[in-house]
């Protein structure tokens, strides 16, 4: 698997590198400030922030943006330790799209990036959320977010890791209200890595609709534990699917599913599968003149929804 | 006098400790078609994977030349490279592949000039996943469309009109006959009808039992009609092993 170079957009919206800011952009409608400021500035945006924050962004979208929102965090220092506390509030009735990158820009930095986020999304707003990790092979990550859906409200978040650290816990959790509806879909392609993902979806309101996809190929000595928790608490549906790929003997995938259902109109299902990529296809592929290597990163990026 | 394009020398072939191909002998020229025959299980689709070097095929004995080099341990890219092509009797679906990435990824490998191949079906299947879902006559034109960036000199037809009706069959055919057909190019036609060797006409016809060829003969005609009468059972104890 070749590792895909990633490069950070300096001129987003919000860029921040190692511990300062880098540039601040906001359009007509948003608000954008550094966490510390705007917990200083609102009192109401303390109980979103599980603490006092030190670092991280506040973006406050109030009217309808004309294009995507842009937030780069970046660590370019070798012991970097972040430790952000990011909010997101889209106000009712908006419809937003937000790329949210995270990376290193280089790859032996032994880096910590931790980052605590809530995402709120008021009644009848969408978001459309786009999540990019990129890490050298030393570094520790821990996203830890939250997305609270208001009623009526709609997410598509699609989650990424182009190249793994050393170690990642990922943290999911997605509350939704009455009628909201969330996607989340998770794909994960990693090497020499430990990862850890804790995923919750809680069907709170009635008629809330939410989808997990998981998407995990463990290359070369990865251990995967994927573990998902689909709470239904009110009437609504719930699907999870995790598919796990493993490319190499001293790999594991470990899915844990665990579909909580405390009403009886709701409906909770899954189903999972983890396997070995098929000699089959890459008998084929070669038979188009491509090399072993070339068809398994096309059959895994197939695998992975990247191709399409 | 055309040369000789592929040359198969006392080929033995193993799958774990069951053998499948038997000191196998076959000689092809520039431009000519061959057809093979025999029933299920009698080692035809073998003999094509093993001809692209495909896996879990052993070669325990013998030679695979072609165009006058030893490949008979060449990885499948190498012999793709060098102008080998294979049309899948059943063709893999690749979830998450379509046909157009498959194509980018077979025209960036390939340098030189490809076979013109313009085809209104062929729009749609464009951006659909490789064979998922693909009817029989999709996945041979799919099959064919590849090959056309590949543009192979010798080409193995595994069961090319396998689970295909009599008009899905002659649109093969046209494609076969006028945009793959040169003097240069040569085929290797596996096939159970009639039908298809009809219209492409091999040059000799060469039946395949347990492993082994036990009968060639220029007249495919003659072959097939004692085919049809008396079934394959017929060639296994025919004294002159030819019609």
């Amino acid at each position: 698997m070749k590792n895909a170079k990633f490069v950070p957009k300096k001129s987003a919206n919000f860029y921040y590198l190692d511990h300062a800011l880098k540039n601040i952009f906001a359009p007509q409608g948003v608000e954008i400030l550094e966490s510390p400021l705007a917990f200083k500035k609102y009192s109401w945006s303390r109980k979103y922030f599980n603490k006092k924050p030190h670092e991280g962004y506040f973006i406050w979208v109030k009217e309808q943006p004309k294009q995507a929102l842009t937030t780069c965090v970046a660590i370019s220092r070798s012991k970097t330790n972040q430790n952000l506390d990011n909010l997101l509030i889209i106000e009712k009735g908006i419809s937003a799209q937000s790329l949210v990158s995270c990376s290193a820009l280089a790859i032996g930095l032994c880096a910590k990036h931790q980052a605590q986020g809530k995402i709120v999304l008021k009644e009848g707003a969408s978001l459309s959320y786009k999540h990019l990790h990129s890490w050298g092979q030393n570094d520790y990550v821990e996203p830890d977010y939250e997305f609270i859906l208001e009623k009526g409200a709609r997410l598509d978040y699609f989650y990424q890791l182009l190249n793994p650290p050393k170690k990642l816990i990922f943290k999911t959790k997605i509350s939704l209200g009455e009628k909201a509806s969330a996607n989340l879909n998770v794909v994960m392609k990693s090497k020499n890595a430990v990862i850890n993902i804790e995923e919750e979806m809680d069907l709170l309101g009635q008629g809330a609709q939410g989808t997990v996809n998981l998407r995990l190929v463990a290359g070369k000595n990865t251990q995967i534990k994927a573990m998902n928790k689909l709470i239904a608490k009110a009437k609504g549906k719930g699907h999870l699917e995790c598919q796990g790929m493993i490319l190499d003997n001293q790999s594991s995938i470990e899915l844990i599913p665990d579909l909580i259902n405390k009403n009886k109109n709701s409906l909770l299902t899954h189903e999972a599968s983890i396997g070995k990529i098929n000699q089959e296809e890459i008998n084929y592929l070669r038979t188009r003149g491509l090399s072993q290597k070339q068809a398994i990163n096309l059959i895994v990026n197939g695998f992975l929804h990247l191709n399409l | 006098m055309k040369s000789n394009i592929l040359q198969i020398k006392h080929l033995t072939v193993n799958l774990g400790r069951k053998r499948i191909l038997h000191d196998l002998n076959l000689t092809i020229k520039q431009g000519e078609i061959r057809a093979l025959l025999g029933p299920n299980g009698s080692g035809k689709t073998t003999l094509a994977q093993v001809l692209l070097g495909l896996s879990p095929y052993k070669v325990t004995q013998g030679n695979i030349i072609f165009k006058n080099k030893n490949i008979t341990h060449f990885s499948p890219e190498r012999r793709v490279h060098l102008g080998m092509g294979l049309v899948f009797q059943n063709p893999p679906a690749i979830k998450g592949v379509t046909l157009n990435k498959l194509i980018q990824e077979i025209s960036a490998q390939q340098k030189g000039t490809k076979v013109v191949f313009t085809e209104k079906k062929l729009i749609n299947l464009q951006n659909r996943e490789i064979n998922l879902d693909f009817s029989g006559g999709e996945k041979k034109l799919s099959e064919l469309y590849q090959l056309s960036y590949l543009n192979p000199q010798f080409m193995i037809l595994d069961e090319i009109d396998s689970g295909l009706d009599i008009e899905s069959l002659q649109k093969i055919i046209y494609f076969l006959k006028h945009k793959f057909y040169t003097k240069q190019r040569a085929f290797l036609l596996i096939t159970h009808r009639a039908d298809i060797l009809k219209y492409l006409n091999p040059s000799m016809a060469h039946i395949l039992l347990d492993g082994k060829i036990i009968c060639s003969a220029k007249d495919w005609l003659a072959i097939w009609k004692t085919i049809k009468k008396y079934g394959y059972e017929k060639c296994k104890i025919c004294p002159k092993k030819i019609c």
